[in-house]
């Protein structure tokens, strides 16, 4: 098990209400996992709280078997092992070339000149930009696309076994959109990565990840696989969530008696499906 | 960390003082201090300070909250007391103690120094205390218009004001975005020597600025779209109007401050 939380809870004043309460999983090696829920759920302090930025004011938080919320733990071993990459990662970009912004982790870590640059190489050629022909570029004259991969090349540099990625296609175009959550898939193979999404978009995390957890005020309401959840439709929307639109008309479908297989999130396995039906 | 700054300090109480128009209160303000720079005597000042102890009590303000504005300023105050109690020669040795010795002048300017400060310091904190930002720019305003003739830009100078106001908060929420990303990149803010500290701050401040120049250009835009040419021939929705009230207060005030200065 490569992430334990233990009854964590959080509130950010005294006062006030928890943020989170009292939220226990566990994330096996590889997996893909994905964080829904509304804003204000608590889902960003909650992947804070797994990166270290934040120390919850009680439970755990376990990184291969280290507990990460205790005293004398070397946080920045903890930041290198969770990379997490922030809504608008372009945001963060400061450098004058696009190498040194991608070296400003792995420079921090204090690898030696070569490492780093083999580092570079390779995170630049995961999210697909040619190492040659951006290293040497202002990362404020890309376009909003490229920036953001730049920012995430930012954060795969530093090798991390867990990366979280907070909405990562916000604002995106679809083309890049698409483009982006191939490349995330592509480099989680590479890297042997496991994977943490938060996201609005039902499309990508019922395709994507192998388990879904749905936040909503501050408690962990479900824990399941996309399938699992599906049967769940009703209990979602009543979160104000939902399943993809193509599953929906799917489960509305079997709900008025077409014997149909819901546990489809993409379009044209939708088509096919329903076709099928139809001609039987 | 950036939690710390105080941040409109404005307090909402139901009192005369904030009802009061500001251009009233700051015309008072500036008032307080002139008789303050002129004033000499001990019963001067005791009067001043009796002043701002009841007008404090008047608008409803807590005293801690007078008592923190001065805090920031607490260093330079002491600094100008000490100065003052051991650079300045005259009248009687007080106390001596090898090379170094109070004299009577001294103490007396060390101590008035320093009431000067503080007065000034809580008056004015008084003013910021109970009018809110949006008052105190228009007000500015108001009495900044006879001066346009002269090439003051009042309404630009107030708007900047309003603007920046609104920015703070935004701009620190975005700092802290920020700053938690590039420690997410194994960033280091705190430890370190004075000049690796400041070098540390760039992967703060670049982005912060970027962030900045974005969020202008976008106001910019916005405000022209809503057809925003300046303060020419602009109406308001709460325009300000002295009242009796305002005229009776004010001018007592005023009369007040201008005997003490006077008299005593």
């Amino acid at each position: 098990m490569l992430i334990k939380v233990e009854s964590v809870t959080h509130q950010y004043d005294d006062m006030g209400e928890s943020v989170l309460n009292d939220i226990n999983f566990s994330i096996n090696k590889n997996e893909f996992i994905s964080l829904i829920g509304h804003t204000g759920s608590g889902k960003s302090t909650l992947v804070q709280i797994l990166n270290g930025l934040i120390k919850p004011i009680s439970g755990q938080v376990f990184l291969s078997g280290e507990d990460i919320t205790g005293k004398d733990v070397d946080l920045k071993k903890v930041r290198q092992q969770v990379g997490l990459v922030f809504q608008y990662p372009e945001h963060q970009l400061f450098e004058e070339t696009v190498y040194q912004d991608v070296a400003f982790g792995p420079k921090n870590l204090g690898l030696s000149e070569e490492t780093i640059e083999d580092r570079v190489k390779d995170s630049l050629k995961s999210v697909n930009l040619e190492y040659e022909e951006f290293k040497d570029r202002s990362p404020f004259k890309l376009s909003g696309g490229q920036q953001r991969r730049v920012a995430i090349a930012g954060v795969l540099a530093m090798r991390p076994k867990v990366l979280i990625l907070d909405e990562p296609t916000a604002g995106l175009d679809p083309r890049t959109r698409i483009e982006l959550m191939e490349e995330i898939i592509k480099f989680k193979e590479e890297f042997n990565l496991t994977i943490i999404l938060v996201s609005h978009r039902m499309e990508e995390v019922f395709q994507l990840a192998d388990r879904i957890l749905v936040l909503s005020e501050g408690q962990l309401v479900f824990n399941e696989s996309p399938t699992e959840l599906t049967s769940k439709y009703h209990q979602l929307q009543q979160l104000g969530l939902g399943v993809p639109e193509i599953t929906e008309v799917l489960v509305n479908l079997k709900e008025k008696g077409y014997d149909l297989n819901t546990n489809i999130f993409d379009i044209l396995s939708a088509k096919d499906e329903i076709i099928k039906v139809l001609r039987s | 960390m950036l939690n710390d700054i105080m941040l409109g300090q404005y307090l909402d109480r139901d009192s005369i003082v904030h009802s009061l128009d500001p251009r009233i209160k700051i015309l008072l303000v500036i008032l307080f201090i002139i008789v303050l720079f002129i004033s000499k005597t001990l019963l001067g000042y005791a009067v001043l300070g009796g002043f701002i102890i009841i007008s404090t009590l008047i608008a409803k303000i807590e005293f801690k909250y007078i008592l923190k504005s001065l805090k920031p300023l607490l260093f330079i105050i002491s600094l100008t007391l000490i100065i003052h109690l051991f650079l300045t020669k005259g009248g009687e040795v007080i106390w001596e103690w090898k090379f170094l010795s109070i004299e009577e002048k001294g103490l007396n300017l060390g101590l008035f120094m320093a009431a000067r400060l503080i007065f000034l310091i809580t008056f004015t904190s008084l003013l910021t205390l109970t009018t809110s930002p949006l008052e105190l720019t228009d007000g500015l305003e108001k009495l900044l218009n006879p001066f346009k003739r002269f090439g003051v830009p009042a309404h630009e100078l107030a708007m900047m004001m309003t603007i920046a106001l609104r920015f703070i908060p935004t701009l620190l929420e975005e700092s802290e975005k920020i700053l938690k990303a590039q420690k997410a990149r194994g960033a280091d803010f705190e430890s370190g020597n004075l000049i690796q500290k400041a070098k540390s701050l760039i992967p703060l401040l670049v982005p912060l600025f970027v962030s900045a120049f974005r969020r202008a250009d976008d106001l910019a835009l916005a405000m022209e779209a809503r057809c925003y040419r300046g303060g020419e021939g602009r109406t308001r929705m709460n325009e300000l109007h002295l009242s009796r009230a305002d005229y009776l207060i004010g001018g007592a005030t005023a009369i007040f401050l201008i005997f003490v200065a006077i008299l005593i």
